[in-house]
């Protein structure tokens, strides 16, 4: 008797055994198939390659199996269909696409796979309206029209009346700056362009009037380099210190800018994989603005200027000597 | 032959008219896609230490701008030093301290077809009808930049800018932040000195400059032709935001030396003005005061001393309204009291002038800019004039500007032209003296100006221009030829007759390097006299100028200029009352200056040149001598 009930634990415990080799198998194959990610960068830009390169850092230490594959965008000879059907046939379970290019061309080609966008300046919202899916992540480089307001505050706590000059496109950054800077006691004196024509006269009825000029990114504004150029000696001659954004116009000569920091742009965007890749299927979306803002100094045209910065904001800031020659 | 030509500018600006409605058609293009590669590509530095650039923008009108960094780079110790370089603009020095100005062949002694401002003050004299540039009481330091318009501005204007606009900007306190400090001395006993300190504190700003200015003859450098010690002082306030008043005074006394008709008179002159602002929104509202205050020895020895007294008030008010993104409405009024007081006239008189404009600017498209004004000056003796004026800008691409522009002006005689009383003795061998009086019932002068421009501007570091012109002005008042009444000889006031000019100008500016600026221009006027006398003044006929400026990290800087100016012919008044054609020689003059800075950049040393090879030359036969004036200074800021 106790040796039949020996030999049938014996076959019982073969037979978990075998299972539990079994299971054990199983969830050893699944373990051995990490998730795929491409990650599709836009071509030619330093900042795009710095935005990826963190990227792939990031997700390779907080997920080393991933499995992360980098190609450059190429709607060349085979056309985009073609690009994205190459792209798509490996399977990856989520895209990642670095630029205005590459996420624009992936938004309109590829379906059913999640994309996680970066390093895009603006326009996302009709990237988003053209897209059949909702399934989109990203990360812009936008930065909020308060935030750039609060920093200039910070930076000059004298001001008490802005310039800004707009373009029509530009409509709904007026109304979000007219309120803040009304809630802040700041007086905002915009002039709205209706052409890069206008701009000589605009600038001259209101710079007298103003303390700070500020220039968020726009078209109207900062497409034209003979524009811009216009603005930048108008302003220095009338000792009305810019804000502006994004640190090669700070090297040009604006004395003070803003401007993301693309490694943490990269962080941010890959948390943002992590984050859609946990969240399983289903549609979903997910836009953030940089949540690192970095502020530039032109330490010559500053303090030629005679800017009084305050230490704090000083120390936080990242300081840019340009003093002689192009 | 000129009058054709006159019919075929109208007829071709009458074409173009016409076409407008088709440009306009064309829908506002979307403004360019707006990517981040953008803001990625790299952006040539603008702004460093040293460097030379300026900012150009595209203008409707032909204009020419003068920037601070010029008026420091040109070591010029007057404002009309500097515009000798302006394109069109004919700049005559009649003596080390005089110098007469006027645009496009119209130059002539006590010139009086030129609107000059000071921060938007009429500086006019209305004694004469012309601007007393000595009398200026700014120092150069505190000046902004000089805009030139070199055609009829009496649209928006009036009376006065007839040849066109000087408007001399001075800097505001928060461009000053601080002070600077300037002297410099050299030959013919100059020696210059002024002082310039401004801020503002919150809501409130002020400046101050001070001055002494002297500067003796190029023939004898022991006579005084200048030496006068000015100051002004400015403050302004803010309230709420919405409203900013402004207050300022100056003043200028000294000794002037002029050469009013045969030969140069000193005058002992003190000349002050008041003036307010105030902006409230889109309204500005503007009163001065100018008061000048002048005496001399006779003229005309052994007459009598020579005293002026005048006072003008004047009174501005201009709303400017938006009609849309596209449209511009400006409309304003002005009111303007003189009182004079003169040996040289019959006797007081007072003066009341009024007038009212707009000018509507309308964009339908991004590329085409339509503008159209007028004004309408009532004149206590001339009645009213009514001056239109019209201008289309077409930008086809941003780098490519056309300009089309038709403008009436006028000048309305001046309290010398209309009432002068004063007796020329008669020259030893002659039997008669001559009497100079006045004519009330003169019309005003009145030019009608055409223009075509067109701005090649590709890059900020290359820009191209030519503007071409043709005016007839009618109606020239000037003293006409003596004529006997009774046993008197008696010369008198006339409108004279009338002109008909054409020409062009040429404009190149280049920046090859941060570091190196190239300037050049040429002009080209012919001018068919039938206005004075003998019909035989003649404008120089080619003009061209080049100027560089070189300014490297080592701390040097160096300017260069150099003006060619064509032969002139003048018509010169004689002790008898006659007039007599004198040419003057063409001439080349060459200014220069070089300046270092050692180490610390609140210190400049530099050494300046006006004449620099001391070209010996007479540039208005009744004038002197042009000569070399060197000197060496040195400026502080803190």
């Amino acid at each position: 008797m106790f040796f039949c009930l020996k030999k049938y634990f014996e076959i019982c415990g073969n037979y978990f055994l075998i299972l539990g080799m079994g299971i054990l198998a199983t969830a050893g194959t699944v373990r051995a198939k990490p998730a795929r990610v491409v990650l599709v960068k836009s071509p030619v830009w330093e900042e795009y390659e710095q935005t990826s390169r963190s990227i792939v850092s990031s997700l390779g230490s907080s997920q080393p199996e991933l499995s992360i594959e980098e190609i450059v965008f190429e709607a060349g000879s085979d056309g985009e269909k073609e690009f994205w059907q190459k792209v798509t046939e490996s399977g990856p379970e989520l895209i990642v696409t670095v630029g205005t290019a590459s996420t624009h061309s992936a938004i309109n080609s590829v379906k059913n796979i999640p994309i996680v966008f970066t390093t895009v300046l603006d326009g996302f919202e009709a990237l988003l309206a053209g897209s059949s899916s909702a399934d989109i992540y990203g990360v812009t480089l936008a930065i909020p029209v308060e935030e750039q307001l609060k920093i200039m505050k910070e930076a000059l706590p004298d001001i008490r009346r802005v310039g800004y000059l707009y373009g029509r496109n530009s409509a709904d950054v007026y109304q979000s700056a007219r309120e803040y800077t009304s809630r802040q006691g700041i007086r905002l004196i915009a002039i709205e362009i209706a052409s890069e024509r206008d701009i000589p006269q605009a600038l001259r009825e209101i710079i007298g009037e103003v303390d700070a000029l500020w220039m968020p990114l726009d078209a109207m504004i900062y497409y034209n380099q003979n524009i811009r150029h216009f603005i930048l000696l108008e302003c220095f001659q009338n000792s009305v210190p810019i804000m502006a954004v994004s640190k090669k116009i700070a090297m040009a000569g604006t004395p003070l800018a803003v401007d993301v920091d693309y490694e943490d742009i990269g962080r941010q965007t890959a948390e943002l994989v992590l984050k859609r890749l946990a969240k399983g299927t289903g549609p979903s979306t997910d836009i953030q603005h940089p949540r690192k803002v970095l502020l530039y100094i032109n330490d010559w045209v500053s303090s030629s200027l005679g800017l009084n910065i305050p230490g704090k904001v000083a120390e936080q800031a990242i300081f840019i000597s340009v003093k002689d020659g192009r | 032959m000129r009058v054709t030509i006159l019919k075929k500018w109208m007829t071709g600006f009458a074409s173009v008219m016409l076409m407008i409605p088709f440009i306009t058609l064309r829908a506002a293009p979307p403004e360019p896609e707006f990517t981040e590669e953008l803001i990625f590509q790299p952006i040539e530095t603008v702004i460093t230490a040293g460097r030379t650039e300026q900012s150009i923008e595209r203008a409707p009108a032909t204009i020419a701008v003068i920037s601070s960094e010029e008026i420091k780079a040109s070591g010029a110790l007057s404002i009309p030093e500097l515009l000798r370089q302006v394109p069109g603009l004919d700049v005559m020095t009649v003596s080390s301290s005089h110098s007469e100005v006027n645009a496009r062949g119209l130059n002539q002694l006590l010139s009086n077809k030129l609107l000059v401002l000071v921060d938007g003050r009429s500086t006019y004299f209305d004694f004469f009808g012309g601007v007393i540039w000595q009398a200026l009481p700014i120092v150069m330091d505190q000046i902004d930049r000089i805009e030139v318009v070199r055609s009829p501005s009496s649209a928006l204007y009036g009376a006065n800018a007839f040849s066109g606009v000087i408007n001399i900007i001075t800097k505001t306190p928060r461009q000053i932040q601080g002070g600077r400090l300037k002297v410099q001395g050299g030959e013919n006993s100059t020696l210059y000195s002024s002082f310039v300190q401004g801020n503002r504190k919150g809501d409130t700003g002020y400046r101050v400059a001070l001055g002494t200015r002297r500067m003796n003859s190029f023939s004898d450098p022991d006579t005084k032709f200048e030496d006068v010690a000015l100051g002004n002082f400015y403050l302004d306030h803010r309230f709420d935001n919405e409203a900013k008043l402004s207050m300022e005074a100056g003043l200028i006394r000294g000794t002037i030396a002029q050469n009013v008709r045969l030969e140069d008179v000193k005058f002992e002159a003190t000349t002050s003005y008041t003036k307010m602002n105030l902006d409230y929104g889109s309204v500005t509202l503007q009163a001065f005061w100018n008061r000048g205050d002048e005496t001399s020895d006779p003229f005309f020895p052994p007459g009598d001393d020579v005293d002026i007294l005048y006072n003008t008030f004047d009174l501005e008010a201009q709303h400017k309204v938006d009609l849309g993104l596209t449209h511009t409405f400006i409309y304003g009024t002005t009111y303007r009291f003189n009182t004079i007081e003169s040996s040289l006239i019959d006797t007081e008189h007072k003066q009341n002038l009024i007038a009212g404009y707009f000018q509507d600017e309308y964009r339908p498209v991004p590329e085409v800019s339509l503008l159209a004004g007028a004004r309408v000056d009532r004149h206590p003796l001339v009645g009213v004039n009514f001056s239109p004026r019209g201008s289309m800008v077409y930008a086809p691409t941003p780098s490519h500007t056309f300009r089309l522009s038709v403008g009436r002006a006028f000048r309305n005689p001046s309290f010398t032209d209309s009432y002068i009383h004063t007796s020329i003795p008669a020259p030893p061998g002659v039997p008669f003296g001559v009497q100079m009086v006045g004519e009330p019932d003169l019309d005003s002068e009145k030019i009608t100006t055409y223009e075509l421009g067109f701005t090649y501007f590709p890059r900020h570091f290359f820009r191209w221009e030519i503007d071409v012109f043709a005016y007839k002005f009618s109606d020239y008042i000037a003293l006409g030829p003596p004529e006997f009444a009774g046993s008197q000889l008696v010369q008198s006031y006339v409108n004279l007759g009338s002109a008909t000019a054409y020409g062009f100008e040429l404009t190149a500016d280049l920046i090859p390097a941060p570091w190196l600026k190239f300037s050049a221009n040429y002009s080209f006027q012919d001018l068919d006299n039938k206005y004075t006398v003998h019909e035989q003044q003649s404008p120089p006929k080619n003009k061209a100028n080049f100027k560089s400026f070189l300014s490297l990290p080592s701390g040097l800087s160096a300017s260069f200029s150099a003006s060619f100016v064509g032969k002139t012919r003048w018509e010169i008044p004689t002790p008898e009352g006659e007039y007599m054609p004198i040419d003057t020689d063409s001439h080349t003059r060459c200014d220069a200056r070089l300046a270092y800075n050692p180490g610390k950049k609140n210190l400049e040393l530099f050494v300046a040149a006006f004449n620099l090879f001391n070209s010996r030359h007479l540039e208005y036969p009744l004038g002197e001598k042009v000569g070399r004036r060197a000197t060496a200074g040195m400026s502080l800021s803190f």
